[in-house]
């Protein structure tokens, strides 16, 4: 059987949903949409119940992708999504609202169960629904109440589900009554007929006491001063959480596929799997799982937002502001999580409802620098800005860094910009926003959201960055005909070479092997196109292999460098690098390319990771590549002009 | 004395009158904003827009270019 679960926003559907499914749940797409599916299964003694929860929505007239996906499933028979019952959750505490899209479901004629969620909420507003009047109304449908956030009711709604009755053929509003046109002004009218008509009913069984006032919570968190302070604090640990607190688990990540990667390579006999394994395929998902603590982190907190409703406060006093941008109040959320990291960033851009401004925000999250970025700038910038201060204080080093911070920032709002005026809209930008009341957050849900963004993201994502580690692992080792192999032949012989210590050759030969790899001749081949920026072909290198992740660029260079010593890598690396000489003699590493190669890393997408992700979350191979264009543009021309402009 | 909601100040008791067609007429009606509907602003963002009106507990943020399309009446208290 086949079930359909439907309600407004903020019912509590997904407690209904993770109450009936726990763990079997699963998460894809509905066909040709963006739009999230999340469907799960439930057994009894006799059957296997499936349950799609479909967007949130408060009416079925489809105004917006998310609504389309709803009217679409319900209306046509052949959809493969079409329900054998509709289960509607109502929330009772908002009955009247919730009532003009149950009718309209109760309506379509499907067999159906009314679960009246949040009947405590309800009982505690004063708000009292007379059940047998209510089921006198609706007489062929099962109704029962529950407390779906706490737990309760979850035998019943199978019971209900399992026992549901017959439809009789009745409905709430004949709309034929008026007439089938579809023009506005009549799709008005019919509207108009069954608020109407709700409107009349609804006192027969709803008793209310008087209403209540606005919390003073909501005045705080829409409080000019303190409402921003809030926001901003809130921002601040959500920061240091995923900037500072996720690196102790991505280190013990990273260290643990280190030795996983030694010890199949020292186990498994040598040669072309050997290496496949322990170099491309290990390596590979250990960059998948790297991502995972910042993952869960940055959704612990959205989940926690969400949950509570916070973040459609957040939205209310954010609008204005963004609003000019093209941008939704929402976005400041996945905007600063990408300072830690563009792909948590992206997959958050999730909460945000219309397709235009999520979109222009995904576009614009690895505009702002990461934490990848950081060792790529602190490398070159001890490298080329001497260690000065302007005004007795300010420490030239990290104002250049700030400013870099900045041109990031500044680069993506005024990418928003022209995008806004580029995207065309689909639906109309209006924002209707409901204000749900302030709850405590269900840590079930909490924990269900943090476990289906790691499953969305290691399973649909991780393909993707293993497939392109691979290749570029392979890119890294092997070389056109038998270059590399004649090169290191001719290496050995040299006096160098012979009169070095064993690890000094070990480097010199993975210096050679990289230089004359396919990734070594791509670099050599580009050098003409980087040479204006004032790269030279090793530059080219690291900026090729720098594609699967930004810090890689500092590995790949200490590789070319044949550099080796781990302790003082990064001291020694400089050393070399500001020894090293263009063919004219002039050092290869100066402020003009420096700064230009900064500039350039500020702009340029150098992360497959983020690909992926975007790949994921736009559903199809357009817009990421759009993406990878006019970043690679931008990170061109402005590291063009900074390199004309300081040399 | 009809005004648009836009123009309201928070607290104030009113009545909507009339709501001009538009794109959006229908969707305001569907959650909830209907005719005769007696409602008050009870949240204002701090820039003054967007503004939030309660219907029977329900709370809706609406944009001011919105609300301008929503004509009401005051009433006294």
């Amino acid at each position: 059987m086949k079930i359909a679960l439907l309600g407004n926003p903020n019912t509590g559907k997904s407690s209904v949903f993770n109450l009936l499914t726990g763990m079997r749940q699963k998460i894809g797409n509905f066909a040709g949409v963006t739009v999230e599916k999340k469907s799960g299964f439930y057994t009894t003694e006799n059957e296997s119940v499936e349950i799609i929860d479909f967007p949130g929505t408060y009416s079925l007239n489809p105004r917006s992708v998310d609504e389309e996906v709803v009217s679409k499933a319900l209306k046509d028979k052949n959809n493969p999504d079409y329900p054998d019952l509709i289960m509607a959750v109502v929330d009772a505490s908002r009955i009247e609202n919730n009532l003009f899209l149950f009718t309209q479901l109760y309506d379509l004629g499907l067999p159906m169960v009314l679960v009246l969620n949040m009947w405590d909420l309800a009982k505690k507003q004063g708000i009292q629904i007379d059940l047998d009047k209510l089921q006198a109304c609706f007489p062929d449908i099962t109704i029962i109440s529950t407390n779906a956030r706490v737990g309760i009711g979850k035998d019943r709604i199978i019971e209900t589900i399992s026992e549901h009755k017959k439809r009789a053929n009745t409905r709430f509003l004949i709309e034929d009554e008026l007439t089938e046109e579809s023009t506005p002004h009549f799709e008005r009218k019919r509207v108009e007929l069954r608020k109407q008509k709700i409107q009349e009913l609804t006192p027969s069984f709803v008793k209310k006491e008087k209403s209540q006032k606005t919390s003073k919570l909501d005045l705080f968190f829409v409080h000019p001063l303190w409402g921003y302070l809030f926001f901003l604090m809130v921002l601040m640990v959500i920061f240091q959480f995923i900037f500072s607190f996720a690196s102790y688990p991505m280190d013990l990540i990273e260290s643990s596929f280190l030795s996983l990667s030694e010890f199949t390579s020292s186990t498994l006999p040598s040669g072309v799997i050997n290496d496949l394994i322990s170099q491309g395929i290990v390596p590979g998902i250990g960059g998948v799982f790297i991502f995972i603590p910042q993952i869960a982190l940055l959704f612990f907190f959205i989940a926690i937002l969400e949950e509570t409703g916070y973040l459609s406060r957040v939205v209310f006093i954010m609008d204005r502001i963004m609003r000019p941008l093209g941008l939704n109040g929402k976005s400041i959320v996945p905007l600063i999580s990408s300072l830690a990291c563009a792909i948590p960033g992206v997959m958050s851009t999730r909460t945000i409802s219309n397709w235009k401004e999520r979109l222009i925000t995904i576009l614009i999250a690895p505009l702002m620098s990461c934490s990848a970025r950081i060792p790529v700038y602190t490398l070159l910038i001890a490298l080329v800005i001497p260690e000065r201060y302007v005004m007795g204080f300010i420490n030239v080093q990290g104002l250049v860094l700030f400013g870099l911070y900045l041109l990031g920032i500044i680069g993506a709002l005024l990418t928003a910009f022209v995008l806004k005026l580029l995207i065309k809209n689909k639906s109309k930008g209006f924002l209707l926003l409901e204000l749900p009341n302030l709850k405590a957050p269900v840590w079930r849900n909490v924990g269900f959201t943090v476990l289906e963004k790691i499953k969305i993201f290691v399973f649909d994502a991780g393909k993707i960055i293993l497939a392109i580690s691979i290749v570029l692992w392979f890119m890294a080792s092997y070389g056109p005909g038998d270059k590399i192999e004649k090169s290191s032949q001719s290496l050995m012989q040299s006096t160098q070479y012979q009169e070095a210590n064993k690890e000094d050759q070990q480097s010199m030969k993975s210096s050679i092997m990289l230089e004359n790899s396919y990734i070594g001749n791509l670099g050599k081949l580009i050098e003409p196109v980087i040479e204006p920026l004032g790269y030279d072909w090793k530059m080219g290198i690291s900026l090729i292999t720098s594609f699967a992740a930004r810090e890689v660029f500092v590995g790949s260079l200490s590789t070319i460098y044949a550099v080796h010593d781990e302790r003082e890598e990064k001291q020694k690396l400089r050393e070399t690098m500001t020894k090293e000489k263009r063919k004219d003699g002039t050092p290869t590493y100066t402020l003009a390319s420096g700064m230009s190669l900064m500039v350039f890393y500020v702009f340029a997408m150098q992360c497959m990771s983020t690909v992926a992700v975007v790949k994921r979350e736009t559903q199809s191979w357009k817009w990421p590549i759009i993406q990878m264009a006019f970043m690679g543009v931008m990170a061109y021309a402005f590291a063009l002009l900074t390199f004309l402009i300081l040399s | 004395m009809n005004v648009r909601l836009s123009d309201c100040k928070i607290g104030e008791q009113i009545e909507i009158s009339k709501i001009e067609d538009g794109a959006i007429a229908t969707k305001l009606i569907e959650m909830g904003l209907t005719e005769k509907l007696i409602t008050q602003i009870v949240l204002v963002a701090p820039l003054g827009d967007p503004i939030a009106i309660d219907i029977n507990g329900f709370i809706l943020s609406i944009r001011k270019s919105e609300a301008n399309h929503v004509i009401v009446k005051k009433i006294k208290s």
